[in-house]
């Protein structure tokens, strides 16, 4: 709980930071004063109600279900090196935004909605040919979710291929590396309705996927069913990952280091400390989008953030030795 | 009284016959010791009675109840095995054994607090409750084998499997855990299936002995003269250099040296 309180203020303080800082400053007071609806000028009203406040939600909550999908990912998995690329969620995404951008330029919506449904179609994919397979479970699982990645990086590939490289290309590679710059209020319904639903029936199947992080074996001995579990975590896992990247393109590594650091932190058993997974989570990735909007007058894509904070993270983590000595538990 | 009995079991894996029309029955107040060189089929057995494998023919059934068409949480509060490795975690023995409860728990609910009383009731039995608040990981062999007995009473099963609990233990650790089994089997009518490798923790514990040799299965009842019975089964398996001494008990015999008696 000290752990929760402790996050959940870290990512409240990082908020007020991301709506004040920008080109536009906004001052503490100026933000009070907005808030009671007393506003010093009216652009700085659009400001806030149609740009800051937007973008730092939409990444807040984009930053902690990534987060929690990770952990879910890594709790089904037994696995604490496991993200959501591992059944091809994230290239499936990909081929479905940049087949609607190259075909369907005129439907921004249109986008969206074929990143999510590729994304949950490549997983569903990797799911039924692991099923198929019928091999020691979690292996096969991997091992399909490699096929499946792979095929729709080559998908990914040939669409590029096949992109106009003056216009489309230059395009498809800045969303390939994510960015919050075009978040509005939109944005913002859309990452939570779709995303509602699942976590609360992940967070009604915190007890299972700590008993499933024990083992299949001793899970069926406690009278569970492995199979159902995981499958079922893995499609509301999904649901989160496909609706973020969907809306800001590819983020990469908070689903991974999150969790992480909330287990340096001391969170013995991760399942237990989904809120502060979360806000650790949507934290992360509001200081990278905070970098990414403010070390230039330019926007930069935010993943170049989250990757140098994770790899340097990681390097941290290895070189103390920290990693070594927390086996697997999720 | 119930049974947990097994009828002609057959299974193969990839091929190699594991177990061959094996049957046994299994009654509450009872506390049965498998014997069995490394590769026999022991712990197939135990998988096989507590409906984690499907046998290729043959049935396993409570009380005339077959249990592998029941739904996992029925079968587990039936049966309970207690797996050989267990696993170094990260989360407290409080709630290692707390996860025993998962088979009464509905979707979405969480161990309350009567669980947590129940528990910590089963953790004091055991004495275990010093170390409820201790990571699994930083446990001793003997620690981790009772948290993980505690976690198989916490489930309530009628019948306990023991895959090789006391394999990681020292002697004085052995005597104690099977001494705890065995008042657990009196006290609380269930009934127990152990597989050790010491025969000599077999005569002194077991209510009967069933020995897994060349994919069968033999069960010899505690009688007079069973010592000898169980020296003629172990024989096969052990080249002849198990004997039984005077004073009944199994010695190791090689051909370079003898041990005296």
């Amino acid at each position: 709980m000290k752990k929760f309180i402790i996050s959940l203020l870290i990512l409240i303080l990082l908020l007020l930071l991301s709506i004040s800082v920008g080109r536009y400053a906004l001052s503490l007071e100026e933000l009070y004063s907005i808030l009671i609806g007393n506003p010093p000028s009216d652009i700085a009203k659009d400001l806030f109600f149609q740009i800051r406040l937007p973008r730092v939600v939409t990444v807040a909550l984009s930053g902690g279900v990534l987060a929690l999908s990770g952990l879910v990912f890594q709790t089904v998995f037994s696995n604490p090196l496991v993200s959501p690329d591992v059944l091809g969620a994230t290239n499936g995404c990909a081929v479905g935004a940049i087949f609607a951008m190259l075909f369907f330029p005129s439907f921004p919506l249109f986008s969206q909605l074929s990143a999510f449904l590729c994304g949950l179609i490549s997983v569903i994919a990797s799911l039924s040919l692991a099923n198929f397979v019928k091999q020691n479970s979690l292996l096969g699982l991997i091992l399909s979710g490699m096929v499946i990645g792979s095929l729709a990086s080559a998908m990914l590939m040939i669409l590029k291929y096949c992109a106009d490289p003056m216009h489309q290309l230059p395009a498809i590679e800045y969303w390939l590396m994510g960015g919050f710059q075009n978040a509005v209020w939109d944005d913002v319904w859309s990452i939570f309705l779709c995303n509602a639903l699942p976590l609360i029936f992940l967070y009604l199947f915190r007890f299972p996927l700590k008993v499933l992080s024990l083992g299949d074996e001793r899970a069926i001995s406690l009278g569970l069913s492995p199979l159902f579990i995981r499958r079922s975590a893995i499609l509301l896992a999904t649901i989160l990952v496909a609706s973020v990247i969907s809306v800001a393109g590819m983020v990469s590594w908070v689903a991974l280091i999150a969790p992480h650091l909330v287990r340096v932190c001391g969170a013995r058993d991760i399942t237990s400390n989904m809120g502060t997974v979360f806000c650790c989570g949507g934290s992360l990735l509001l200081l990278a989008d905070l970098f990414a909007r403010t070390l230039t007058t330019a926007e930069i894509p935010v993943s170049i953030f989250t990757s140098l904070f994770g790899a340097s993270l990681l390097m941290v983590l290895l070189l103390c030795g920290i990693l070594e000595h927390r086996e697997v538990n999720v | 009284m119930n049974t947990l009995s097994a009828h002609k079991i057959t299974l193969n894996y990839h091929k190699k016959c594991i177990l061959n029309q094996v049957s046994l029955s299994l009654h509450t107040g009872e506390l049965v010791i498998l014997l069995g060189v490394n590769g026999a089929g022991k712990s197939t057995l135990l998988r096989v009675l507590s409906g984690i494998l499907e046998p290729q023919s043959g049935l396993v059934s409570y009380d005339d109840d077959p249990i592998h068409p029941l739904s996992p949480a029925k079968r587990a509060k039936l049966v309970s095995l207690l797996h050989q490795d267990i696993p170094y975690c990260t989360m407290t023995v409080l709630e290692f054994v707390l996860l025993g409860v998962a088979p009464y728990l509905h979707f979405g609910q969480i161990p309350n607090k009567t669980h947590h009383t129940q528990a910590q009731n089963i953790m004091e039995q055991l004495s275990l409750l010093p170390l409820q608040n201790r990571p699994m990981n930083q446990l001793s062999g003997g620690e981790r084998q009772r948290a993980a007995l505690a976690q198989c009473l916490m489930t309530n099963a009628t019948f306990l499997l023991l895959d090789e609990p006391t394999a990681s233990l020292d002697v004085r650790r052995q005597h104690e855990f099977l001494d705890l089994l065995t008042s657990l089997v009196q006290t609380e009518e269930k009934g127990a299936l152990v597989s050790v490798h010491d025969p000599n923790l077999a005569l002194d514990y077991a209510s009967s002995v069933a020995v897994l040799s060349q994919n069968q299965l033999i069960v010899v009842p505690r009688r007079q003269g069973w010592e000898h019975e169980l020296e003629h089964l172990l024989h096969p398996d052990y080249s002849s250099s198990l004997v039984c001494s005077p004073s009944f008990r199994f010695h190791w015999t090689s051909s370079k040296q003898n041990v005296p008696n």
